[in-house]
């Protein structure tokens, strides 16, 4: 082996990368086609073009500098090096386009070109030069390189040197070439000093430790110019995205404005670079709408002494700069930056690689702010001393290519001698639009910042374009007259008296006698002693007193308070009273405190009943929601906003007297509110939907259908669902609210029901239900929440409570007609929610949801998240702060947290002492069902991050705590239950104990797997199945017990349907069922379909095979059904075999191919045990017991058959033993009938000689050959017998079964191989 | 609202708030005498804020 020395390979010197040239190097090799750092610059000059001298003069640059002689090698040393070479060229092209009229276009054309061919890291220099010679004093100069070997400073000093050069052999005098003072691999060597150092390394740690992410918004990918609604914002000239690619924006800055920031800096004596940073800084804080904001800083690393100027490479770093933003005056401003700029100064070289490594965080940084001020162009041969021939530049491109999505450069102008801002961005993620809105923005905070005195903090400044927007969308006021809901309802009834108004159960009533009903139980009120202003709890179910009740209470003058009858009598009493009510309408018994309830029952009708006046400002209704502080609050809504809400909707929808309305959405959430008014409103149907069909997908899809409803709202989680249903009725429309609504969703929708209008709105409780509204047009990657509805104003507010501009996320707050009143008795949360509205008409109020939104260029809103912990399940809205109080109450509890992982809630909790404990029955005392946690961890101390707050990324997954312990499936049905169970609840390994609702597990994750359920059984499994039966073991014998209403079972069951392979057929044993063949079926592979043949009588009122010739015919004639020709593969275990080799005779007798025939523990001698042919008691501990349990045989005799059943079942079960299919009398009754009628049927058969193939799993001992069990006297084609260690069944499960299966395979592909 | 002074605030129909201390108060608002934190400013409120209905509304049921 030979080692080749550097000085063999011309080489001068070697040393490492610096940690910016190993990441650039890697970002080029990861995107070889990409332009990533490959930059071009380009000097157009004017001057005589003399190749000779110019080459002469690239010739002595490319001596002088290592870096033009400089190649890397990532791979060939123990780490990447850059090899310094004694001699390079750096190639010079010369292309005369001089005269030629394309010139300009040429140019152009050869600069995209040249961008894109690569360099070969291997040969130095990274560099190439090309002149256009453009006329006879004017030529175009072309240096490309990758960047890693030359900064910005570097181009500028090559670009003088080298026209200095030049213009020296122009004029005869040549400079001398002496190596430069200073080199590149100082820096490298640096940088590793910074890296080694403790401090530095601790200081950037403690710099980026919880940083704000500071990116800038991405606004969304517009379909048109303008957005789907052709409207124009202040960004009105943003149009669709490009592909990803640098663009550049170039922002003259006046020189008014830099004299006047030239002279600030002077006055508070901080660098000009400090003040342009500051108003960087602050721009970055307005347009990410967080005051506390961070930004990459380009740091410059030349040596330190006068030769640093001139020396030539990549003394670049880029490191994080952090600060809040909040001083109160521009000068206290730039000194707070300028302190920051001071700090990070001796640390300045620690790679930013290793910042974000430590970080953990990468991208750390989203904007760069780079100070270019290369005031090595002021030797340029034009700016000195004027000597013929002069050679000047007239023109200079570059383009460079970055990977950060967003940079702001002030650089030097080496034409005016100022600064100019470039805006350097990423077109995939920025529109030319938006990024020319923030330039404008620079501008203003510039013009601020020239004025120290000045308050840096209020964005009005910014903000005249986007307030003119906003008003302009916010401009929404119609002209309606006043009215109450029950009015509007009682003069509909007066226009359309006989029109059908509300169904229930197939029922429907007129407009006349809903308004007769609810003038019956508004008089009844009033005798009651209800009195207008007051609010009356309605404790019902849906059900046909429910809109007479409701009305009813509007009609006396009252709001109605809905209770529904499946809270908590505890939270029930609690509503009660917090909201101040003295009557509850009821039926029946109900569980209400003393004296409240007044009874519907027996209520008639009362017609003309003078209507009792109520004013618009009424409240119409309270309805509750969580509260943080652990108590839920009632939100008062006025008539007048929810009749505003009302006529928004029908002169948006315009719901015609033909259509239904399906009401559905129980009464504590009010988007019931519409669904049930708004139909009565406007002379159409409603059709209630009993109670708890509202979970029920198919039963809602069958209503509507029955119907003819046309309209129904759904939450999103809801809406998913739904669209699973086989058949989907012909709606006209879908409101979807409660949560966001995704593109996806949205799509699949469209896909399902392209004839029905998807509406997303949105609104919290306390604005009339809904305040935005935005119709899906399909093919939207993005579904926003709308525009503001009638009389509504809508203002995306920062924490300061001021504007934030359009695109930035900010507080959601509403104003106008709907808001609610308040909340009912609490004054204090009224006015910190319910806020003066700085923007809107003089004494309005504004409220501030906690929803994170910000307003679209095209005048939507889009949602975007929450300021605090409420959260939202199954669109209900949940404050885990009111959970969390109500544990923290608990005195068993020292801290509780409570968190939403994916769509369950998780309960953290660290106990007070050492006994274990559960929460969770108190709080179902309390607590609605879906606010109780469905899983619980319990801790010994909350997670705190360094800070000391809680560390809620550090909270454990509940997965792994707080389960039974695991009980693995016991048998194939209960493995396939469990499957689902995981595959629903997203956790692994689940026991057959493990309650469903304790995993997680909720009403919709349940009806989930009832779905999944009917699909993978191919039968209907009821809701209330899991819901009575909520473990694998309970769900595998409910859904075991035969369903009555089941029809006639299939023979032959799809165990897998599909697969390009010849059908095995797998034959039941004694018991009949065919379960036991899916570990081999998963085995067998995805390509290998396996039908399974039950028997007969599993079904009631079926009778069992009594012979094997019966069951012979009847298994041929479905396996002809299902299979019309072979070749079949026949195989079963015990009797199973024994069937399928009778079965196998008959279809080789009709002519059909069977190449194999396999026997899992079947006995040819001696089918069936002959003791349980003779003695029946024998044969009902096998049945029951697998023939494992301690009986006196002697006693059994003695019972009679079911007091025997019974006594096998009882000993069988005490001994652990008991068959999984026989979980009752009744089910143990039929499947010992089956077992019996099989074992008679087929264990006296004697089979007569076949020819065919047969392989056999036989039993056998360690080292002896496993038997033939009587086999080799029937089979006399190819007998392949393979041994099963251990227990007979063991060959159906795993892990042998996996075995099996590939020795199955491996015979039916290969034909049967000699006996082992 | 971020943390910091505050004061309490009424419009004219008599529904309390509180508002930034030391910015000017938006249109048809006026102090109500109170000025200090923002839990002292609520807990001012859920004193003197008695009757929640608007001024207008308990004058059209003529209380």
């Amino acid at each position: 082996m030979t080692v080749t020395t550097g000085a063999a390979r011309g080489l001068e010197d070697a040393y490492p990368l610096a940690a910016l040239q190993a990441g650039m190097l890697y970002h080029s090799a990861y995107e070889p086609d990409a332009a990533t750092y490959h930059d071009l610059t380009t000097i157009t000059l004017r001057g005589p073009f003399d190749a000779g001298a110019f080459r002469a003069a690239l010739a002595e640059v490319t001596a002088r500098h290592p870096v033009l002689r400089t190649s890397f090698d990532l791979t060939g040393f123990s780490e990447p090096l850059q090899l310094v070479h004694r001699a390079a060229t750096l190639p010079l092209e010369v292309t005369d386009l001089s005269g030629d009229p394309e010139a300009g276009r040429r140019l152009a054309a050869w600069s995209e070109a040249e961008k894109r061919r690569p360099f070969d890291w291997a040969s130095p220099p990274l560099a190439r030069a090309h002149v256009h010679v453009l006329g006879a004093e004017l030529f175009a100069f072309s240096l490309s390189f990758h960047h890693a070997i030359l900064d910005g400073w570097s181009v500028a000093a090559l670009v003088t040197e080298l026209l200095r050069r030049y213009h020296g052999h122009l004029t005869g005098a040549p400079l001398p070439v002496a190596p430069p003072g200073a080199a590149f691999r100082e820096l490298v060597a640096a940088e590793r000093a910074a890296v080694a150092a403790p401090e530095t390394r601790a200081f950037w740690r403690e710099r980026v430790a919880d940083a704000p992410d500071t990116r800038l918004p991405r606004l969304p990918l517009l379909p048109g110019p303008h957005g789907p609604h052709g409207s124009q914002g202040p960004h009105g000239s943003h149009g669709p995205h490009g592909e990803p690619g640098a663009e550049v924006l170039r922002v003259p800055l006046p020189a008014e404005l830099l004299e006047r920031l030239g002279a600030a800096a002077r006055e508070l004596a901080v660098p000009l670079r400090t003040l342009l940073l500051a108003a960087h800084l602050r721009v970055l804080a307005l347009v990410t709408g967080a005051s506390e904001v961070m930004t990459g800083l380009v740091t410059h690393s030349r040596p330190e002494r006068e030769a640093g100027e001139e020396v030539l490479g990549l003394f670049l770093n880029t490191v994080p700069l952090r600060l809040d933003v909040t001083a109160p005056t521009w000068a206290a401003l730039a000194r707070e930056v300028f302190e920051a700029e001071v700090a990070l100064l001796p640390h300045r070289r620690y790679p930013l690689f290793e910042i974000q490594r430590d970080a953990g965080r990468s991208p750390l940084l989203d904007v760069l702010f780079d100070f270019r001020d290369f005031h090595v162009y002021q030797d340029l041969p034009g700016a000195g001393p004027k000597v013929e021939p002069k050679v000047e530049i007239v023109g200079q491109d570059f383009f460079e290519q970055t990977d950060v999505p967003f940079a702001a450069a002030f650089s030097r102008s080496r034409e005016h001698g100022g600064f100019d801002l470039t805006l350097t961005y990423d077109r995939g993620q920025f529109g030319a639009g938006q990024i020319a809105r923030i330039g404008e923005h620079y501008l203003a905070a510039l013009g601020q910042a020239a004025d120290p005195a000045a308050d840096p903090r209020p964005a009005e400044p910014y903000l005249d374009r986007d307030a003119a927007a906003i008003d302009g969308w916010n401009a929404t006021a119609r002209d309606w007259p006043e009215a109450t809901l029950h009015e509007l309802i009682g003069e509909q009834a007066a226009r359309t008296p006989d029109a059908p108004a509300v169904c229930y159960d197939g029922e429907w009533i007129t407009y006349r006698e809903l308004a007769a009903r609810a003038g019956a139980v508004a008089a009844r009120l009033a005798a009651a002693g209800v009195r207008p202003g007051d609010v009356v709890g309605v404790h019902l179910e849906r059900g046909p007193l429910l809109l007479p009740a409701l009305l009813g209470v509007l009609g006396a003058g009252a709001a109605y308070l809905p209770l529904e009858p499946g809270l908590p009598a505890e939270r029930v009493a609690y509503m009660i009273e917090d909201a101040g009510a003295r009557t509850v309408l009821s039926v029946g018994a109900a569980d209400l405190p003393e004296g409240v309830a007044l009874s519907l029952d027996g209520l008639g009708e009362e017609e003309d009943r003078p209507p009792v006046r109520v004013p618009p400002d009424a409240l119409a209704y309270v309805i509750f929601t969580s509260g943080s502080t652990g108590r839920p609050k009632g939100v008062g809504v006025s008539h007048r906003a929810i009749v505003n809400r009302l006529r928004w909707m029908q002169e948006a929808f315009g719901l015609g007297a033909d259509e239904r309305v399906l009401h559905k959405t129980p009464l504590s959430f009010d988007v019931s509110v519409w669904e049930l008014f708004w139909p009565l409103t406007t002379g159409a149907g409603l059709v209630v939907a009993e109670p708890d069909a509202h979970r029920d997908g198919a039963r809602l899809a069958g209503l509507a259908a029955a119907h003819g409803v046309t309209t129904m709202h759904f939450v999103p989680s809801m809406l998913e669902l739904f669209l699973d249903e086989p058949e989907l009725p012909p709606l006209r429309r879908l409101i979807c609210s409660g949560e966001a609504l995704g593109a996806e969703l949205a799509a699949r929708c469209h896909d399902r029901l392209p004839g029905t209008g998807l509406h997303n709105l949105y609104g919290p409780t306390e604005a009339a239900v809904d305040v935005t509204w935005h119709p899906y047009e399909p093919g939207e990657p993005l579904v926003p929440i709308g525009r503001p509805v009638a009389n509504t104003r809508l203002e995306v507010l920062g924490p300061d409570g001021r504007r934030v501009p359009v695109g930035t996320p900010g507080e959601l707050c509403l104003g106008g007609v709907q808001l609610a009143r308040g909340y009912v008795g609490r004054p204090a949360l009224t006015a910190e929610r319910f806020v003066p509205d700085p923007y809107g008409p003089p004494g309005a109020r504004l409220y501030r949801t906690g929803d994170v939104a910000r307003w679209l260029p095209t005048g939507e809103v889009q949602y975007l998240g929450r300021t605090d912990f409420q959260v939202k399940i199954r669109g209900q809205r949940v404050e885990l702060g009111e959970i969390e109080a109500l544990l923290a109450a608990d005195p068993a509890v020292r801290a509780a947290v409570v968190v939403l992982r994916g769509d369950r809630l998780v309960g953290y909790v660290v106990p007070e002492g050492d006994e274990p404990i559960d929460p969770a029955p108190a709080l179902r005392r309390r607590l609605p069902e879906h606010m109780v946690p469905s899983a619980w961890v319990r801790l010994d101390a909350l997670p705190v991050t360094a800070n000391g707050k809680l560390d809620r990324a550090a909270l454990p997954d509940p997965g792994e705590s707080g389960r039974a312990p695991y009980l693995p499936p016991r048998d194939p049905f209960e493995a396939r239950l469990g499957t689902l169970w995981e595959e629903t609840l997203g956790v692994d390994a689940i026991g057959v104990h493990d309650d469903f609702f304790a995993l997680g597990g909720h009403s919709l994750l349940a009806l989930r797997l009832t779905m999944r359920l009917r699909k993978e059984l191919g039968r209907e499994v009821p809701l209330s199945a899991v819901l009575t039966a909520p473990t694998v073991a309970l769900l595998a014998a409910e859904l075991r017990r035969p369903q009555d209403n089941d029809g006639a079972p299939r023979r032959i069951v799809p165990l897998r349907p599909t697969g390009g392979r010849d059908p095995v057929f797998l034959f039941h044993a004694l018991g009949g069922q065919v379960f036991r063949y899916l570990p081999l079926t998963r085995h067998l592979g995805p390509d290998q379909p396996v039908y399974a043949v039950q028997a007969a009588g599993l079904a009631p009122g079926e009778r069992p095979h009594a012979t094997l010739a019966e069951m012979v015919d009847d298994y041929t004639a479905h396996l002809l059904e299902v299979r019309p020709h072979g070749p079949y593969v026949l195989g079963g275990y015990c009797i199973g075999g024994n069937i399928a080799l009778e079965t196998a005779r008959r279809l080789r007798e009709l002519g059909e191919e069977v190449p194999l025939v396999v026997l899992f523990y079947s006995d040819a001698g001696e089918p069936v045990l002959r003791a349980s042919l003779e003695d029946d008691a024998v044969l009902l501990t096998h049945a029951l017991a697998g023939g494992n349990v301690q009986v006196d045989l002697d006693d059994l005799h003695r019972m009679d058959p079911d007091e025997r059943l019974l006594a096998v079942i009882d000993a069988a079960s005490r001994a652990g033993t008991l068959q999984p299919d026989t979980a009752d009398l009744r089910q143990a009754r039929r499947f010992v009938e089956v077992f019996r009628a099989n074992a008679h049927a087929v264990g006296h058969y004697r089979h007569a000689p076949y020819d065919g193939d047969v392989l056999l799993f036989s039993p056998a001992a360690e080292g002896v050959p496993p038997d033939d069990m009587g086999w080799r006297d029937v089979v006399t084609g190819r007998l392949r017998i393979s041994p099963i260690h251990g227990e007979r069944f063991t060959v159906m499960y795993e892990p042998r079964v996996a075995l099996a299966a590939a020795e199955l395979r491996s015979s039916i592909d290969n034909g049967l191989t000699p006996h082992d | 609202m971020a943390d910091g002074t505050y004061k309490v605030v009424v419009n004219d129909e008599e529904q309390y708030s509180i508002w930034f201390d030391g910015r000017p108060l938006p249109q048809g608002w006026r102090e109500a005498g109170f000025a200090g934190s923002k839990q002292d400013c609520l807990d001012h409120v859920e004193q003197v804020w008695t009757d929640m209905r608007p001024r207008s509304l308990r004058e059209a049921m003529g209380q």
